[in-house]
């Protein structure tokens, strides 16, 4: 598999994808389940958007009602403004990626390319040369007369890809395509469905509940959570601002302090940790979608990467240069991983952190036992519901 | 070890058991004498040229032979249609259904027999062929159904959906990629359900006189008398036949369609 730049689609003028609208779409499952409840969303034409979320928070399912191959209960689903829930699957004109390929095993890798374009009625020489084009595309030219038992997993996913964009679909979905790869071959196939992607230019939606592969590929991400969308952003604002203590923990580690509100004013929140006293903390005013009360319980959310530790002043922490929040802690635990260092630390009023901080000349290294200052800019503070 | 040793000869015995009869039947269709003797003194192949020579028998066969292949024939695309219903359907009370199939299997025959027997005079197709493929469908369904139904229910259903995903409709799909790819375990079905059929012999005794009769029948009518010796000859033919086909039958069931 060598890596080369892909040649644009001549065809493929970008912005031949189209919208999809989601209108207050419900999905139960018996009386007791509602997989997707009273769902609204808009996605962008053109636009790769990822459903992320643990099994079971319904992300399948949307995807599924999307496809046809379930009716939502409530709601309608709208693709470039048609309403499509009671339009048939075979004429929706969607592509699909299913998790297991779906590829036909009676079938050659150019049948299987060829099927939507025979059932278009497309002529013979055309057919051939799209299925030529797409293969291309997918960097499996010569492939045509294999069979999808003879070829591997990742051959197996692109043929799949290759399938679902020959009849040119203005929406593909793809239900967690790269599951069952190894981890090497996931990241170099997220770099090409990214670049086909890009060259393409349909609408992808994409489900996965792999939060790294949600922020390589996404131009935006619905986080989900028992139905019901948690927050929609960039891989960047999810990240970085997330709405919850829920999407903080499931996109990356999240260092939760449990706290107190002790005073508002323009320029941030004052918080105070548990215990007495309580070390104070600064939250920006702006970071958090919340507005808390006084007196409210929340939580000061902080990526390890951002938590720097210094040793222990003997004077004790002080005020800092309210630039930055600062916790006295014990290491608990250091753990080598080669570019980095994990650790594990308890402050002194008992929570529970993670710090990573790169290896670099000069930067002071602890174990076990050794008393440290916890301190990171208060910009990095977010403030979320308890 | 030993445990290992003991259930591979008790398995072999239970395999002789129920083979006996061949090793009786066989040998006595071979036999040169004109009664019944056990073991045969000599050997010939004399009944089986007086059984192609007796033009009853051999009506008979063809009967048989007939109302079967056309029962079957019709039985099977419909076997198929309601497995598939079963398996992929999604309407009310598709689970009660799907315990409904087997119903005819524990049905008494007798009853059915009965039943039909009523029915047919009634609307005037006692002892007829019409009469007998229109009975042995309904014996063969069953059959039918829980072969393919099982082989549907190990079909992945994700294929079909992305056939209709590109385009096709449920006929095209079913066509280009479900029946490819599972037509071994319907003629697996309809196989053993031919077998089944083709040797049935309480239900066309009560449906049939003296127009239709049956191989089975024949057989049966034939022990009134005295013992026919050619039994022992249309025995090994219906042993040879339900053989090859159980063979035909079990090769089709291990097809894979890769």
């Amino acid at each position: 598999m060598t890596a080369r730049p892909l040649a644009p689609d001549p065809r493929a003028a970008t912005g031949r994808g189209e919208n999809v609208v989601f209108r207050g779409v419900t999905k139960r499952f018996g009386d007791e389940v509602v997989a997707v409840d009273t769902m609204s969303l808009e996605i962008q034409a053109g636009e790769f958007f990822t459903l992320l979320g643990p099994s079971g928070s319904g992300k399948s399912t949307l995807l599924n009602l999307v496809l046809g191959a379930l009716r939502p209960d409530e709601g309608e689903i709208l693709v470039g403004g048609e309403p499509i829930t009671s339009v048939p699957i075979h004429k929706r004109n969607i592509g699909m990626v299913f998790q297991n390929y779906a590829l036909f095993p009676h079938m050659t890798v150019f049948k299987n390319i060829a099927f939507p374009l025979g059932i278009r009625r497309m002529a013979k020489a055309e057919i051939k040369q799209r299925v030529e084009e797409v293969l291309d595309l997918v960097q499996l030219s010569g492939f045509e007369n294999r069979y999808p038992s003879q070829v591997s997993g990742g051959q197996q996913q692109r043929i799949a890809t290759a399938r679902a964009i020959a009849a040119e679909p203005p929406l593909i979905l793809m239900d967690e395509p790269l599951g069952a790869l190894d981890v090497k071959l996931r990241v170099e196939m997220q770099e090409q469905l990214r670049l086909l992607h890009r060259s393409l230019g349909v609408t992808v939606i994409y489900v996965t509940h792999d939060q790294d592969e949600a922020m390589t590929l996404s131009d935006r991400i619905a986080v989900m959570r028992d139905g019901r969308i948690e927050q929609v952003g960039t891989p960047r604002e999810v990240y970085e601002q997330p709405a919850n203590s829920f999407v903080a923990s499931f996109l990356g580690d999240a260092n939760l302090i449990a706290a107190r509100v002790v005073r508002q004013s323009d320029d941030g929140v004052e918080l105070a940790t548990r215990g007495e006293p309580g070390m104070v903390l600064r939250v920006p005013s702006d970071a958090g979608s919340m507005t808390a009360g006084l007196d409210e319980d929340v939580y000061c959310m902080v990526r390890p990467q951002r938590i720097d530790l210094t040793s222990a002043h003997p004077a004790g922490p002080g005020d800092g240069d309210g630039m930055h929040n600062l916790l006295p802690a014990t290491v608990e635990a250091a753990y080598f991983s080669g570019t980095e260092i994990r650790y594990l630390i308890t402050t002194d009023h008992g929570d529970s952190l993670h710090a990573i901080s790169a290896i670099e000349e000069g930067r002071e290294e602890f174990a076990a036992g050794d008393g440290v200052i916890a301190r990171w800019p208060v910009e990095f503070s977010r403030l979320l519901s308890s | 070890m030993g445990q290992k040793v003991f259930l591979g000869i008790l398995a072999i015995l239970i395999l002789l058991f129920i083979a006996s009869p061949v090793f009786v039947v066989l040998p006595l269709s071979f036999s040169d004498a004109r009664g019944i003797d056990f073991p045969p003194e000599s050997y010939s192949l004399r009944r089986f040229r007086d059984f192609f020579g007796a033009t009853e028998w051999l009506n008979a066969l063809w009967t048989s032979a007939k109302v079967s292949f056309f029962a079957i024939l019709i039985a099977t695309p419909l076997g198929t249609g309601m497995a598939l219903g079963l398996v992929r359907g999604k309407f009310f009370g598709r689970k009660l259904l799907n315990s409904f199939v087997i119903l005819p299997l524990v049905f008494p025959t007798l009853i059915y027999g009965l039943a039909l027997l009523f029915l047919y005079r009634r609307i005037g197709i006692y002892d007829s062929e019409l009469g007998l493929v229109l009975a042995y469908i309904v014996v063969g369904l069953p059959f039918i159904v829980l072969i393919t139904a099982a082989r549907f229910r190990s079909f992945d259903e994700s294929l079909e959906l992305t056939a209709m995903s590109l385009g096709a409709n449920w006929w095209q799909s079913f066509f280009k990629v479900t029946l490819p790819l599972t037509w071994s375990g319907i003629a697996a079905g309809a196989i053993v359900a031919f077998i089944i059929v083709f040797d049935e012999l309480i239900i066309a005794l009560f449906i049939t006189r003296i127009q239709e009769v049956t191989l089975p029948v024949k057989m049966f009518n034939s022990l009134d008398l005295d013992v026919d010796p050619l039994l022992a000859v249309v025995a090994s033919f219906l042993i040879i036949n339900s053989l090859i086909l159980a063979g035909l039958a079990a090769l089709f069931a291990r097809v894979r369609h890769e």
